[in-house]
């Protein structure tokens, strides 16, 4: 089975956390979409924090298997995300890593470094798409990370489809969600009693923001992945808004996942 | 008038806070009358960079004192979003130096679709 937005969900709310060690069990998975990666990184990091250890069953498949290993799955995930150490941050092996999983720490102008390293790999790589465009819109994610989820870690996941020309960048955090983050600022406090998918639909609107004058980055990348021809997958709690040429759709996940967890994906130009 | 350009206030220009603090700079080193934001030939500029940036001269009612000089249409785009979102006035020109008067652009969000069951959208 490929693992992607449609059942990650899913797979999660299946896992029984009555257990002392829960089981997740991947046996049957032979694909990893890069959000299906990040959503099942961000659930273990959710319940790791809160001292729950899994034992995952790993993919009979070796391919899958062999993608776990170099995206250093079993060494980023399953422990306290709290206390990694410097030099255990796990960034981009090397300017041309393209298809690669980042762990993202909350510091200032995190989002300035992550971008100027996703510019230099998506170029070195002579990927067609708006290269700066691209890496802007990846920065805004980060950049919402950092100011507003309230944890000290997220991830980066991209990858490059050269058969389907198409590039897939995931972006995921398990701190407080869009819905509290809001709610926080007066003006949108009513939104804590609404359900998570209203508040990420209001979070895309213009100066909508935690932050009183601020809110233009989802804004942003709502409208430049569809100027692109792209589509925008976001989840936040038990909501999901799935942004698209075809229309804005929004509604309810299988599993009630903290934070903020991002999918844009990009045909190359021509 | 000063010309400044932007590379000299900050690098990578993406984030809002980064805008502000390019904005801080800029009116410490040349005031905040008659100024020429060079845009050009920069990587990234994003829209949060912009909105960060024209939002502080917004504050002190200064917006109009300055001028963008832009290479590219996507960056004449994102200056018409934030004049949309900031509902402002935003003066620009090409290298041609005919200064003029971004058209602001607003944002047409679809109406959303709520679906009751998850569907599989794999592309």
């Amino acid at each position: 089975m490929n693992l992607d937005f449609s059942n990650v969900d899913q797979l999660c709310a299946k896992v029984d956390l009555r257990r002392k060690r829960p089981i997740i069990d991947l046996s049957k998975v032979r694909f990893f979409r890069p959000f299906s990666l990040v959503y099942l990184g961000m659930f273990l990091r959710y319940h790791n924090f809160r001292g729950k250890a899994f034992d995952i069953v790993a993919p009979e498949n070796n391919t899958a298997r062999g993608y776990l290993a170099r995206q250093n799955f079993w060494e980023r995930f399953n422990f306290n995300p709290d206390v990694i150490k410097g030099e255990r941050l796990i960034r981009f092996t090397t300017s041309t890593s393209l298809n690669d999983m980042v762990d993202v720490e909350k510091r200032p102008n995190i989002a300035d470094d992550i971008a100027v390293e996703i510019l230099k790999v998506l170029r070195n790589n002579r990927v067609r798409v708006k290269v700066g465009l691209l890496s802007e819109l990846v920065s805004e994610l980060v950049d919402n990370f950092a100011l507003h989820s309230e944890r000290a870690f997220a991830v980066v996941a991209m990858q490059y489809y050269p058969n389907l020309h198409r590039v897939v960048l995931a972006v995921g955090d398990c701190g407080i969600g869009i819905r509290a983050s809001l709610s926080t600022n007066p003006t949108f406090s009513h939104l804590i009693k609404r359900p998570h998918c209203e508040a990420a639909l209001r979070a895309i609107e213009p100066l909508v923001s935690r932050i009183p004058g601020c809110g233009t980055g989802l804004t942003n990348v709502r409208d430049e992945i569809l100027n692109l021809g792209g589509r925008v997958t976001l989840t936040t709690g038990n909501g999901y808004v799935i942004i698209a040429p075809q229309g804005i759709k929004y509604g309810n996940m299988s599993y009630d996942l903290p934070g903020v967890q991002a999918e844009l994906s990009l045909p190359e130009e021509a | 008038m000063a010309i400044v350009h932007i590379g000299q206030l900050a690098y990578p220009c993406v984030t809002r806070v980064r805008g502000e603090e390019a904005a801080t700079k800029l009116q410490r080193q040349v005031g905040i009358n008659h100024i020429e934001v060079d845009l050009s030939g920069v990587d990234m500029v994003s829209l949060s960079f912009l909105d960060g940036l024209i939002s502080h001269f917004l504050r002190l009612g200064k917006e109009t004192d300055f001028i963008f000089k832009i290479d590219t249409p996507i960056l004449e785009e994102k200056l018409a979003r934030v004049a949309g979102i900031r509902n402002t006035t935003i003066h620009f020109h090409y290298d041609e130096k005919k200064i003029r008067r971004i058209k602001p652009k607003f944002s047409r969000p679809q109406k959303p679709v709520f679906i009751p069951t998850k569907e599989d959208f794999r592309q």
